[in-house]
């Protein structure tokens, strides 16, 4: 097109390519710098120069209708678009982008769904350059352009201005012939064709906007194309029918991790932590010496490797250097590379254990830094709110997995908890509980903290119900409340408001669970719902609570379970019962923490009354006899009145199932009364011989629940011969002894004890 | 041409090879070398001399790994080959110590009954009594011999010995002295003196390295061949040369059956089958590549002696079973599974199946 414009190809996040770059753009100083981006993002481009930017940093380009839709611009400090903007930044140079706009780009990729959102293609062509000409890693290939410099910087500029040119040279080879062979599918071609006529026109612009040399950044691909021939006209017909949604822009903070992977741009680094340390090299205004350059690598590889518990001492690795020296010289090459470090560190520092490097190699080779945003960047309302909560509580996010601890008797604590429990409900999963209400402290919440840049884009999307954290998770919380009619769902939807200090959005949302509670027919449903929430009132005495609202909600639900339960126990099928079973253990565990005297004594009665009514079903009976034996509610003679009245002449399932959920969750019971013991002995030995064999997974099953130890106390007192009764005073005869040893085998393993087998 | 030594080490072999490098080499050597660290490499991984000579593969495999060892040779630290058994440890050792010193011959072999005086010196007790403590006393080791000669000692199976005297070597390899206190010396190592040991990490009855010795060395590990091509090339080789070595009567070529070998081992090895469908018993022998070709060089013998010139399934059999078979109970059943569930089906190998049958 013109003389003054200069297009220079990069490696996306090439530190080799950032060298040269930069090198070059001293030499030609343009009037006016380039960068394939987003033209959106424009304005946002000056805060690049800000003081508190920190790479990794990420242009994050979301729909402002349906912020599903979302793309990444990710640059590391060692980015050639990075240091484009930097330099240009020092120098008082304007900076434009010049891709096609993100709302183009987003508005195509909705269209065709399947299709990636990936505005570029998979692999960096530059990489295939690299590989042809016989060199292992993209980057490497780069080291060798720039050590042929000699060190002489009154020729870099003119050197690295080769460079670019021959890389302009070899890549439309590579275009030509790969248009030829039509590798790439017509959808891409035209993609291509599409973005090359947006960055024509801005470069055309730009031409006739400055006075001096134009720069121009951009992956090496389009480089044929943007210097070919082209008529305006052509252009705005190419960009003209495009759809197009409106798009929002900002700086979000990138992590390590995620620059490893490809997103944004198409190319994605490999080992940011290397290209780190290789950068270290370029930008040095001194080369430094090979030495420093491994010393420094490998005192990294054995710090991390001495934080794994490696003994990794100071000489080894003084050793891993002067190996990765040593294979670099073998290798002919001036300065190690990635292979030569690695395999010094792995023959010195890990005496040839693989497994040593694997464990610290995410954070050495990927790193875990997390970029960071400067206050000046216009963020959106929840981003900012964010940053003051993360102020306000010490928290910063970090790229690695960070257990957190809290207690939540110290305002800190609860502070934190509050943060954590809230971006939970507006879906900003930035901390994982693992652990709460463990053991006897409730005032205790585990959490697993890691922050990927998706969370941006999720805060993004949580805009649409408020400004700040608060704010929207209390009125998302109040929408799915709304939209809900399950009374489980909406029992857990109070207890996360609770826990997330929104005492507003849970007291509207005990008035949508009363609702709702009136309605719900399914008494399993209710006894789940109140369980969380007695814990609640229980134990979450550090947190405000609605006290009076929730024991109110708690007692109407508690009522509404005793009326209804035993009714509500008839003929259910065996998944049902089961559920219920599992319902009522929770059920009767809260009503005990909830200690209201008359609730609990009317759920005995009822406890009561669904032993003896025979249509209720068999595991509900046997756990409500349970329950009354464990609570003295009945004597024991009673207790095993209805338990043999339960089991014998009854049908083998239903017996079962009675004695199943009779026996399990706990052997105490049969190991201290030794009458009921011998209630299920006699039960046993009366079965017919089929019946008997039929009854063995059953009997297996409900004996696993009981530890070891139980389970070898039971076989003690088993072996101790034929149950008697207590009136009985003569010992059956010695005859019996015989095949009752015979069958002690059997019976170990039924009791899954002893036994190798 | 007869030569009356049943094997010839590596420098008389690859002498002409070692002398063409030699002259060809224009790249600096480390003091006492005497070939340059890349001219080793390409002794070792094979290629071509500056004046053209073919240079055969001694070891075939990774290449960065036999760099890496070389490069450690080269900044005298002393060089650890750790593998399982039949990685070609001791025969990497072997050309390593041929091509830079230009002999193999130094060579401790350590096992249980190793002592100290066998490591560091011993003293000719006549001349003790006779004169007293005096240099002309000490009856030297390979050890000392190669420090004042500044050649590189192998030790071989280095971990057999007790790490009490595996230890003698800590000062060695990091002073490069071994102190002799009786005569208030030292032996003092000249340039080019380094230390390569081998030492595998699966048999039992092994003494643990120190820390202390092991921070000492650069540890390479030799891992098992890749894949069953790689590993076929290198059974097929080191058959032919043994046999040629050893005069065995020529037979006809049978690289059909040595694919069988190998197929046969690393299935055993990895307890599947070599398309993964199929999961195997292991056995309890390690089934090494070393392992492989000795079944193949007896099978050859069989064939060329016993047999009517063609290795053949018969003569497979036999020395097939007693390489797998090292617990009599284990390792028949193990085979036994493998000989039902895959020889019997698999195509051509029919022949094989009756064989093994009729020696188990």
């Amino acid at each position: 097109m013109d003389e003054r414009l200069h297009l220079l190809g990069i490696r996306h996040h090439g530190p080799g390519s950032s060298a040269l770059l930069r090198q070059a753009l001293d030499a030609l100083d343009p009037a006016c710098v380039l960068v394939e981006g987003p033209p959106e993002a424009d304005a946002l481009i000056p805060y690049a120069a800000e003081e508190g930017m920190v790479p990794p940093v990420a242009l994050l380009l979301y729909a402002s209708e349906d912020s599903t839709a979302a793309s990444f611009y990710p640059f590391a400090e060692f980015s050639p678009e990075w240091q484009a903007l930097r330099w240009a930044s020092d120098r008082h140079r304007p900076v434009r982008f010049i891709d096609w706009p993100a709302g183009v780009s987003l508005a195509l990729s909705k269209h065709e769904d399947g299709e990636k959102s990936d505005t570029a293609h998979s692999s960096d062509p530059l990489d295939l350059l690299a590989e042809a000409a016989g060199y292992e890693d993209g980057e490497a290939f780069w080291n060798t352009l720039i050590e042929q410099t000699g060190g002489q910087p009154a020729d870099a500029g003119q050197h690295a201005l080769s460079v670019f040119a021959a890389i302009e040279e070899a890549m439309t080879e590579a275009r030509a012939y790969q248009t030829e062979t039509g590798a790439m599918s017509e959808t891409e071609t035209m993609r291509h064709t599409q973005r090359e006529a947006f960055m024509r026109t801005h470069i055309r612009q730009a031409l006739k906007e400055h006075e001096g040399n134009i720069a121009v950044i951009c992956g090496a691909w389009h480089l044929s194309a943007l210097r070919a021939p082209s008529k305006i006209v052509d252009d705005k017909a190419m960009t003209k029918d495009l759809p197009r949604i409106k798009v929002e822009a900002t700086w979000v903070p990138w992590t390590d991790s995620r620059l490893s992977f490809r997103s944004g741009y198409g190319a994605g680094v490999l080992s940011p932590g290397w290209y780190r340390h290789l950068w270290s090299l370029y930008a040095a205004s001194e080369t430094p010496a090979p030495e420093s350059f491994a010393a420094v690598w490998q005192a990294k590889t054995t710090a991390l490797l001495r934080s794994e518990g490696y003994p990794a001492p100071t000489a080894s690795a003084i050793e891993a250097a002067r190996l990765a020296l040593g294979l670099a010289a073998l290798r002919g090459i001036q300065m190690p590379g990635l292979a030569e470090m690695r395999e010094a560190s792995l023959a010195t520092l890990c005496y040839g254990d693989e497994v040593a490097l694997a464990l610290i190699q995410r954070k050495l080779y990927i790193g875990e830094r997390v970029g960071e945003i400067d206050e000046h960047v216009p963020q959106m309302p929840l981003a900012r709110d964010l940053t003051l909560w993360q102020k306000k509580t010490r928290l910063k996010p970090e790229g690695l997995d960070r257990e957190l601890r809290l207690d939540l008797r110290t305002e800190a604590g609860l502070l934190k908890s509050t943060l954590l429990h809230r971006l939970t409900l507006i879906q900003v999963p930035w901390g994982r509980l693992v652990e709460a209400e463990s053991g006897r402290g409730t005032f205790r919440e585990v959490w697993m903290l890691r922050w990927v840049p998706e969370l941006s884009v999720a805060l993004a999307e949580a805009l649409i119900h408020g400004v700040t954290i608060e704010q929207s998770a209390g009125n998302w919380t109040l929408e799915r409340a709304q939209a809900s009619n399950s009374v489980t769902a909406l029992a857990e939807m109070i207890r996360a408001a609770l826990v997330a200090d929104l005492p507003d959005a849970a007291t509207q949302c005990i008035e949508r669970l009363q609702a709702a509670a009136i309605h719900a027919s399914d008494i399993t449903d209710l006894m789940n719902a109140i369980a969380p929430l007695v814990r609640v009132l229980r134990y979450g005495a550090a947190r405000k609570l609605p006290e009076e609202a929730l024991r109110a909600l708690i007692l109407a639900m508690s009522i509404e379970v005793n009326a209804g339960v035993r009714v509500g126990s008839h003929s259910l099928d065996r998944e049902a019962a089961a559920a219920r079973v599992q319902a009522m253990r929770g059920y009767d565990e809260a009503l005990g923490l909830f200690a209201d005297e008359a609730l609990s004594h009317s759920w005995r009665h009822q406890l009561a009354l669904m032993v003896e009514d025979d249509q209720v079903a068999a595991p509900v009976a046997g756990l409500s006899l349970r329950r009354l034996h464990e609570l003295r509610a009945w004597e024991l003679p009673t207790v095993a009145a209805a338990f043999s009245r339960h089991t014998s002449g009854q049908e083998l399932e239903n017996a079962g199932a009675f004695l199943e959920c009779f026996l399990s969750g706990g052997s105490e019971i049969i190991l201290q009364d030794h009458s009921l013991l011998q209630l299920v002995d006699t039960w046993l030995c009366e079965l017919r011989e089929e019946d008997f064999i039929a009854s063995l997974p059953l009997l297996r099953r409900s004996f696993t629940g009981f530890d070891s130890i139980a389970r070898r106390r039971l076989m003690e007192s088993i072996a101790k011969g034929p149950m008697q009764d207590s009136g009985m005073t003569a010992a059956h005869g010695t005859a019996e002894d015989g095949p009752f040893s015979e069958a002690l085998p059997l019976l170990y393993r039924i009791l899954g004890i002893g036994g190798q087998s | 041409m007869s030569n009356e030594r049943l094997r010839l080490s590596a420098e008389e072999i690859y002498a002409d090879e070692l002398k063409a490098l030699s002259q060809g080499d224009d790249r600096p050597r480390p003091a006492n070398w005497r070939l340059s660290p890349q001219a080793v490499v390409t002794y070792i991984l094979g290629g071509k001399a500056a004046d053209g000579t073919t240079i055969s593969a001694k070891y075939v495999g990774n290449r960065r790994l036999i760099e890496t060892a070389v490069a450690t040779l080269a900044t005298d630290r002393a060089l650890l080959l750790l593998g399982l058994p039949g990685t070609a440890k001791s025969w990497v050792s072997e050309h390593l110590a041929a091509a830079i010193s230009g002999s193999s011959q130094r060579m401790i072999q350590c096992t249980a009954g190793t002592d100290e005086n066998q490591i560091r010196y011993g003293w000719n007790y006549a001349l003790l009594l006779a004169k007293g403590p005096s240099r002309e006393a000490l009856v030297k080791t390979p050890l000392t011999r190669a420090m004042e000669e500044g050649t590189l000692v192998r030790f071989e199976e280095l971990t057999r010995m007790g790490s009490d005297v595996q230890d003698t070597l800590i000062t060695v390899l990091s002073e490069k002295t071994l102190p002799i206190p009786e005569l208030d010396t030292a032996v003092e190592a000249r340039r080019g003196f380094n230390v390569i040991a081998t030492a595998n990490n699966r048999d039992k009855g092994v003494n643990d390295l120190s820390s202390a010795l092991k921070r000492r060395f650069n540890v390479v590990v030799l891992p098992s061949p890749a894949t069953l091509e790689e590993e076929t090339g290198i059974v097929l080789k080191r058959v032919r040369e043994i046999g040629t070595n050893l005069s065995l009567p020529p037979i006809r070529p049978a690289d059909q059956e040595i694919v069988r070998i190998v197929t046969l081992f690393r299935e055993l090895r990895e307890g599947k089958t070599l398309n993964g469908k199929i999961k195997l018993k292991t056995s309890t022998g390690s089934l090494s590549t070393a392992e492989a070709i000795s079944v193949g060089v007896s099978a050859w013998a069989s064939a060329a002696h016993f047999g009517d010139g063609e290795m053949d399934a018969v003569s497979l059999a036999s020395n097939l079973v007693g390489a797998v078979v090292k617990d009599p109970v284990q390792d028949t059943v193990a085979l036994q599974e493998y000989l039902e569930s895959v020889v019997r089906t698999r195509d051509g190998w029919s022949d094989l199946y009756t064989a093994i049958r009729e020696v188990l």
